[in-house]
């Protein structure tokens, strides 16, 4: 009587530890599905961010930018050599001409940029200087119209589409790029790209 | 049964028992630690956006609040901090222009009465937090 009572007891027992077993395991597999799920979200997340972010960064120290359906096309400035004291970004224009202009407190042999840009967006090009203050123009017949601040220029960029690739001057940036909508509106520059998922970039130039 | 066996029943029932429940804890801990990982690098990544966000704000305000500034006074400003609870917001102020008063300068002379020379401000935002550490530095150049 005792033994077939305990007997009865481990059946009960196994046939609740089964039941709660199974429950807590959907349960849990539900949560783990929904969490997986979020971080798979959370990266494709991630990939939009971080290439919202550098698209922000190269942008804000863009140029004359300009884009096409799925192209956006800019100078880059040489903010590296601004911020590490190369160039001041400031001419004194009384000793300034076509030819050269002067600017005090740089570094210009150590400079590799070959554009200078002034403010009314033109853009000349300039040959390596081997005086520390001046910058020489290419062309020195050309007249030109020089400002009181300039910005050295690094490169000419581009993003495009490609190949469903999103690229960077020949770099791949982003993959599984179906869309990437530009446009541009006043000084801003809007942004439809898609993966999956779709997302809506606005950028103030 | 005998007694031994009763023994024996009772002795692996519990052991049963332990077994299955040590074996479920240690799959649901497992399960728990991934999903409070994926919350955790969630959260995380919330706070480092808004913290950059933040002091994103920060910097565009003290920039707007620098280039209203009257910077072409006999007396130099050389640097400036605005008190906030959580960035550490300050700028340093270089002149290039004719003043030979001010801490950093290079000084030109200049004919043109139109110019006066130009001032190079480096701003930054740095956050107080000890986990999340955002810095952001911006150099530009103000017209006197």
């Amino acid at each position: 009587m005792r033994s077939s009572f305990i007997l009865l007891e481990l059946i009960i027992c196994i046939i609740l530890l089964s039941f709660i077993g199974i429950y807590t395991t959907r349960f849990t597999l539900n949560i783990y599905e929904s969490s997986h799920s979020n971080l798979i979200l959370l990266n494709t997340k991630l990939d939009f961010q971080s290439t919202y972010l550098f698209i922000e960064t190269k942008l804000k120290h863009a140029l004359n930018v300009s884009s096409s359906n799925n192209k956006i096309s800019f100078y880059e400035e040489a903010i590296e050599d601004f911020k590490s004291n190369i160039y001041s970004g400031f001419i004194n224009l009384d000793i300034s001409d076509k030819t050269q202009v002067l600017s005090p407190n740089s570094q210009m042999i150590k400079s590799s940029a070959n554009y200078i840009w002034f403010e009314n967006n033109t853009i000349y090009e300039i040959e390596q200087s081997f005086n520390d203050d001046l910058i020489v123009f290419k062309n020195t017949t050309q007249s030109k119209t020089i400002y009181e601040h300039y910005k050295l220029i690094k490169r000419s960029s581009s993003l495009y589409l490609q190949d469903n690739m999103l690229f960077y001057n020949g770099n791949i940036l982003l993959n599984n790029v179906k869309t990437f909508d530009v446009k541009k509106q006043d000084n801003k520059l809007y942004i439809e790209v898609c993966q999956n998922r779709c997302q809506d970039w606005v950028y103030l130039l | 049964m005998s007694r031994l066996g009763v023994f024996i029943m009772m002795y692996y029932k519990k052991s049963f028992a332990l077994l299955l429940t040590l074996l479920f804890f240690i799959t649901f801990s497992f399960l728990w630690i991934y999903i409070l990982e994926v919350k955790t690098y969630q959260s995380n990544i919330s706070t480092k956006q808004y913290q950059k966000i933040q002091a994103d704000l920060y910097l565009e305000f003290a920039k707007n609040y620098i280039s209203k500034l009257e910077l072409d006074n006999e007396q130099c400003i050389n640097s400036i901090k605005i008190d906030n609870e959580n960035f550490d917001i300050y700028a340093n102020f270089f002149y290039i222009s004719e003043k030979n008063s001010c801490s950093n300068y290079v000084q030109v002379s200049l004919q043109d009465e139109a110019s006066k020379g130009t001032v190079r401000v480096d701003l930054y935002v740095r956050s107080k937090s000890s986990i999340f550490k955002v810095k952001l530095h911006e150099r530009f150049l103000k017209k006197l």
